[in-house]
């Protein structure tokens, strides 16, 4: 069996564009994250910052102001902001913030309404005569998302309970960092969608290749052909796969932390967007978000084997993978059907943004039960992926009849 | 040692390739003539198991041509040999050997040993998108023989091999038809009358003749016009 692995392990590698792609998925892999941390920019006192430099200072800046969002900090700071503005004869001064644009990105979020984009200019609307209640805030957003009227179907009480149970479960006060080192890691693995065409274009030829090499016939009249030779092609392409994704996300991250750090790993994910719901470090959410796009990575790839087995052009296999994989992020949502649009919230890409996915609120209710989005996602992709591995397996052999 | 296909046939929708095919065969070389699309390929991969007959058995002394045991003692050389072209000559035969379930040690001495037999041994590292068409087939005899095969299917084996290759592969079959069952099929009537001990003959998915070679039949090519004298 393992010389069996072994040349299937061959195959995918010795193709020429196959070397060729995965040297610029790992080259664009590396790029992304570089780039993300050389295009940081931070005015202090004038002077302009770049790259790392920025990102440390803006750490160093962010570090200095407290350990923890206690009511009595927020007011106090937001209180203090205002009292500059009002002072400043010009208004709104975006250097005011820059430096500190973190925890006023986390004021303006909380204080927009749910189904709005965030402006700076609600900072200075904010009462804060008698504390500005950020917790309170939050939850009472939370709550206005849950009642809402929505035309494609409004939550259950069933669905209101569960996301309010586990937003309220939420520790606070916010403990305080900054978070610069671990949105770079965050953003870089939401980018490994792209590294779905690599494998997709590696993936293609297993099954389909036997056939353009006419290598088929071959195969399938030797003692394993019908059974260990398909398992063994299975189990490399999965594993192939998987290592790869794995791969370019642990070089993503290696390289933020090798430059910038671990400083901010243990922070609530809450920092970035207080409608989270879950409680989550941000080194936990990367994990997570790095495990969706290997979820996603396993149905991609029992979808291609699948058509793979039962095509015999490779070319055709990536056409269908692209289409799936990337065409359906374009399906656009009912007003109407809320199945519609619980179906296409389930589409690769979509679930691939784990920032978006965790702050929509999106459920399945199956009467008092209520699965998650990302529990959802497990379970559907799961399936997916068994049943697309079964119809390889058999679609190789059967197709040939 | 004994092939048997019972009624064997292959339909496609409306055409019926191989049309109930009844065969006995035993030890010795049998060369299977028929013209193009007389439905030799289809019986031959029905033999192979990559095809499944619409209707009939084939086994290989009880064995079922759908089982693991009966493709164990299976060599097949298809018609149109495909290859891994980024693989030496000699990777290609570990990777045979490895589907054929020979231990390793076993199957780099085999490897070794036919690359030789193939005249390949100087090509061995070399990738075989380098070799020339009498190379790739000659690849692919050595690859049919790996498993030392009890049951040889080989489809139009000596296309591309020149002369001297072409005598030197009759002796090499003829010695391994000696001990196991050899079917071949060839538009070359030379190789049938310099081989087959059996010949066959195939039109419109039909067997119409099985007969020693000796039994009247000295002039091959005369006798087989006769048979397809109406489609000539």
């Amino acid at each position: 069996m393992r010389q069996l692995l072994y040349f299937e392990l061959k195959k995918i590698l010795d193709r020429k564009a196959n070397q060729i792609a995965l040297l610029l998925g790992l080259l664009l892999a590396v790029i992304c994250n570089v780039m993300q941390i050389q295009g940081e920019t931070l005015t202090v006192d004038g002077q302009e910052l770049k790259g790392i430099e920025a990102i440390l200072r803006q750490q160093e800046i962010e570090n200095a102001l407290t350990d923890e969002l206690d009511e009595e900090f927020l007011t106090s700071f937001l209180r203090e902001y205002q009292r500059q503005i009002a002072s400043n004869p010009s208004g709104y001064n975006y250097s005011l913030i820059e430096s500190k644009s973190n925890l006023f990105s986390l004021y303006a979020k909380n204080y927009t309404e749910w189904n709005e984009h965030f402006d700076w200019e609600t900072l200075n609307k904010i009462p804060t005569e008698g504390g500005i209640a950020f917790y309170d805030r939050r939850m009472e957003k939370i709550e206005t998302l849950l009642n809402a009227d929505y035309s494609y179907g409004n939550y259950t009480e069933a669905e209101k309970q569960y996301w309010l149970e586990k937003a309220a479960a939420v520790s606070t006060p916010f403990p305080w960092g900054s978070r610069n080192t671990w949105s770079i890691i965050w953003n870089g693995i939401g980018m490994l969608c792209y590294q779905f065409l690599v494998v997709g274009l590696c993936i293609a030829p297993v099954f389909a290749g036997e056939c353009q090499n006419r290598t088929d016939a071959l195969l399938l009249t030797t003692k394993y052909g019908k059974n260990r030779a398909i398992f063994a092609k299975l189990l490399i392409s999965f594993t192939f796969s998987v290592l790869y994704i794995a791969l370019c996300g642990l070089v993503g991250m290696g390289i933020n932390v090798a430059l910038l750090g671990t400083e901010g790993w243990n922070l609530p994910i809450q920092l970035w967007d207080t409608l989270f719901p879950y409680e989550w470090t941000a080194a936990q959410a990367c994990i997570m978000n790095l495990g969706v796009m290997l979820l996603i990575t396993l149905l991609l790839t029992a979808f291609t084997l699948m058509l793979s087995a039962v095509s015999k052009n490779p070319v055709i296999v990536l056409a269908a993978d692209i289409l799936l994989f990337f065409g359906t992020a374009f399906l656009p949502s009912s007003k109407s059907s809320g199945l519609w649009n619980r179906i296409i919230c389930l589409v690769p890409l979509h679930c691939s943004d784990l920032q978006n996915v965790l702050k929509t609120y999106n459920d399945y209710p199956f009467g008092n039960l209520v699965i998650s989005h990302l529990g959802m996602m497990f379970l559907v992709y799961m399936f997916l992926t068994v049943i697309c591995t079964l119809c390889a397996d058999l679609g190789f052999i059967l197709t040939k009849r | 040692m004994e092939l048997i296909l019972d009624r064997v046939s292959k339909q496609y929708q409306s055409k019926i390739a191989v049309d109930r095919v009844s065969l006995k065969l035993q030890k010795g070389v049998y060369g299977l003539l028929g013209a193009n699309g007389a439905g030799k390929t289809t019986l031959m991969r029905m033999i192979c198991g990559i095809l499944q007959p619409t209707g009939g058995t084939i086994a290989f002394d009880g064995l079922d041509s759908s089982c693991e045991d009966y493709r164990s003692i299976l060599g097949y050389l298809p018609q149109d040999f495909g290859y891994y072209p980024d693989f030496t000559g000699m990777d290609f035969l570990l990777y045979m050997a490895a589907l054929k379930g020979l231990p390793r040690s076993c199957a780099k001495r085999k490897a070794a040993q036919l690359l030789e037999l193939v005249d390949l041994r100087d090509k061995a590292r070399t990738k075989i998108r380098t070799y020339s068409g009498g190379m790739k087939q000659r690849l692919g005899i050595a690859q049919a023989l790996l498993n030392e095969p009890k049951l040889l299917v080989l489809d139009e084996p000596t296309a591309g091999l020149d002369p001297k290759e072409r005598v030197r592969f009759r002796n090499l079959i003829a010695e391994i038809g000696r001990d196991n069952i050899v079917l071949l099929s060839t538009h070359i009537l030379s190789d049938i009358e310099h081989i087959a001990d059996t010949v066959l003959m195939m039109k419109s998915g039909q067997l119409i003749y099985q007969g020693k070679r000796e039994n009247g039949q000295e002039d091959l090519e005369a006798f087989y016009m006769e048979q397809f004298e109406e489609e000539i």
